[in-house]
């Protein structure tokens, strides 16, 4: 086990043969880099834990102003320089398993760690945080508010009975996937969709083309 | 010329940092350099422009382990920028989590990160404490587990716990949910038990280190502290190397503190200007916290024993962790003995102005500030947490304690001794993902097909 955070650290393992090798976080700097596409090869299952490693998540939100990274004066160590881009691990490495979400739901990563050790099929998850939520939905589409202007938590406190969209609160929770029990909701809170679309993974593995058209399809 | 040694990757910190060492020939450490090798996540950039409501949400993301402290102080911040005043219940769950937030990232880093090296020796890990200490090891996890579980009633989830928005809090903690906590802090007695052993084992073996190893003399910041933990709304203190006290708001924090670059690390190491870079060293977190405190529980007594009532003890950290564990038990009892009720809410409406807002979080003083316009949309934004705070003392520390370790022998660092001096930047807890959150300066970068600078 390689861990700096509960193990010193142990240089020799970086480049020995692991079972499952799990990726937390995006790629900030070029050490990163340098460091998964070391530890890749030698892993026979690659999991991205979190939605930095599966998709970028809040890190990724660095790049949205311009593509480029604030560039800091270098460092002593070249190998301590910024990314250009931050990004997902996936832009280096095959990684085989994703397991979204802002924290992911422990009970989600134990599912797939120990199918992976026990060689089962990994668990999939096709349906939305919607169809995990129990709030009352009056079953017609939600209402866009006027001007599309939705209300926002600086409001009163939302009705913790009602669907968060027909009570005009911005929920992404039909578009993100499930497997959260909906955690968010049933503390009054409208769902960030912090676990990705649905249609982008199944089963924590990326859909083909042709899956994706299924997908829309059967969402229309 | 000196050598420079490096140590690469501390173990069992938050985030990533390494260690230069200059040594010369005979053994003699010039300078210590403590490189965050974390880089800045540029939260500054992330959260210009972006709606009121959005911010504490995002800003929670700033750490794993604090994320209710970035997530309250977010909150609190944008109150103070347009006077919005919260109900007491509000406040009250705020503070439970915060309390909660406490006790978990207090166990994780007293069980899991520094314990080991210190109750065994400085090479052993968790799972030496397994087998030599299993008592230890199970009321590790139950204690990380109760705070995890507290936040988890109250707001969902684990981690990333964001049920505070400007204005208040979004879920009501009903009669059930108080019970649930309840009935969790009632099956914490074992555990209890085996954290009072702790710090008395440590104390017992090796006091003289626990007094000196990599002490040094600075100043020290902390909200007031009165018969319980306060971690949420009180004034704040610096209290001087003298013992001499002034009463700061969170704007003069930041009139009275330069925050000076250092080309190596991507985190500033701030101090207070008047008294310049080498007497200006102020410390944050638990250690500042304690020095006035007037606590009663056996752990706070054994501390005072052993430390005084004035300590500069650098080690005296992770003693300090125990009796606020302690208290944070007993502030999450005594808030839901007082009551809740099911207003949590005002509404928040956004004006044009700057607030400034500090909470304590479990490493120590957190301070947010934001700029926002009449529609709450967030202009100017700066982090600056206890890690970062803390960054001129780590260094010290590590200096002083290469000194000791490295004392009479040659120009070399075996693994051993990198691991002893490892010990002395664990004593902070220091989690480099918060210290680097916002970004450094005004910093030109380029822009995709042309010449022109643009600054952010």
């Amino acid at each position: 086990m390689h861990s700096y955070l509960l193990m010193d650290r142990v240089t020799p393992t970086i480049e020995s043969e692991t079972d499952i090798l799990i990726i937390e976080g995006a790629i900030l700097t070029n050490q990163d880099e340098t460091l998964v596409k070391r530890m890749a090869p030698h892993a026979k299952k690659v999991v991205a834990v979190g939605s930095c490693a599966c998709f970028g998540g809040i890190a990724c939100l660095g790049n949205l102003k311009t593509p480029f990274r604030p560039q800091k004066r270098d460092l002593k160590e070249p190998e301590h320089k910024l990314h250009p881009l931050v990004c997902s691990p996936k832009a280096f490495i095959d990684v085989d398993y994703f397991i979204p979400g802002c924290p992911p739901p422990a009970n989600v990563i134990q599912d797939v760690l120990f199918a992976l050790a026990e060689g089962r099929p990994v668990p999939e998850i096709a349906h939305t945080v919607c169809d995990e939520c129990d709030r009352e939905r009056t079953g017609e589409p939600p209402p866009i508010p006027p001007g599309g202007k939705w209300k926002t938590l600086l409001d009163v406190a939302p009705d913790p009975k009602k669907c968060f969209l027909e009570q005009g609160y911005l929920c992404l929770g039909r578009q993100a996937i499930g497997g959260c029990g909906a955690s968010c909701i049933k503390a009054n809170m409208p769902c960030e969709g912090c676990r990705g679309p649905v249609l982008l993974y199944r089963g924590f593995k990326k859909f083909t083309h042709e899956e994706k058209r299924e997908v829309l399809r059967c969402l229309k | 010329m000196p050598k420079v040694v490096k140590i690469d990757n501390v173990a069992r910190l938050e985030g990533h940092a390494s260690v230069a060492l200059y040594l010369y020939k005979n053994g003699e450490v010039e300078k210590v350099e403590y490189l965050a090798t974390e880089p800045s996540r540029a939260f500054d950039v992330i959260l210009k422009g972006k709606h009121a409501s959005e911010v504490p949400i995002l800003a929670a993301r700033i750490c794993g382990i604090c994320y209710t402290a970035h997530n309250i102080c977010a909150c609190k911040a944008l109150e103070e920028a347009w006077g919005t005043p919260i109900p007491v219940s509000a406040k009250k769950i705020r503070e439970l989590l915060l309390l909660a937030n406490t006790l978990a990232s207090h166990a994780l880093h007293t069980f899991f990160l520094a314990g080991p090296g210190l109750l065994i020796d400085g090479t052993s890990t968790i799972v030496d404490v397994q087998n030599k200490h299993p008592d230890f090891f199970k009321a590790g996890i139950k204690l990380r587990m109760i705070g995890q579980k507290i936040s988890e009633i109250i707001a969902g989830r684990k981690v990333h716990a964001t049920i505070s928005v400007p204005g208040g809090v979004l879920g009501v903690l009903d009669q059930e949910k108080q019970d649930e906590i309840m009935k969790l802090l009632d099956s914490a007695s074992e555990p209890m038990k085996v954290i009072a052993c702790y710090s008395h084992c440590i104390l017992s073996k090796r006091k003289e280190y626990m007094l000196s190893y990599g002490k040094i003399e600075t100043h020290f910041l902390a909200l007031k502290q009165s018969k319980r933990l306060e971690l949420y709304d009180n004034p704040i203190e610096l209290l001087m190397k003298d013992e001499k006290m002034v009463i700061l708001t969170p704007a003069q924090i930041l009139e009275k503190i330069t925050e000076e670059e250092k080309e190596y690390s991507y985190v500033r190491h701030p101090y207070l200007t008047d008294l310049g870079p080498e007497n200006g060293q102020f410390r944050v977190g638990p250690l500042a916290r304690i020095q006035n405190a007037n606590w009663d529980n056996p752990s706070f007594h054994e501390f005072k024993k052993s430390f005084g009532d004035f300590t500069q003890s650098t080690m005296g950290y992770n003693i300090a962790r125990i009796p606020e564990m302690v208290e944070c038990m007993k502030g999450i009892r005594s808030i839901i003995e007082s009551g809740l009720d099911k207003e949590i809410k005002n509404i928040a409406r956004p004006k044009k102005g700057v607030g400034v807002a500090v909470v304590e979080a479990p490493r120590g003083l957190l301070l947010h500030r934001y700029e926002t316009d009449s529609e709450g949309v967030v202009g100017k934004t700066r982090v600056i947490a206890p890690t970062t705070f803390h960054q001129g003392s780590i260094e010290r520390s590590t200096l002083g304690a290469a000194k000791t370790v490295l004392n009479g022998k040659k120009d070399d660092c075996s693994d051993e001794d990198k691991i002893k001096i490892e010990q002395a930047i664990r004593a902070y807890d220091p989690c480099m993902s918060c210290a680097g959150a916002t970004q450094l300066r005004v910093i030109k970068r380029p822009r995709l097909g042309g010449n022109n600078n643009q600054n952010i």
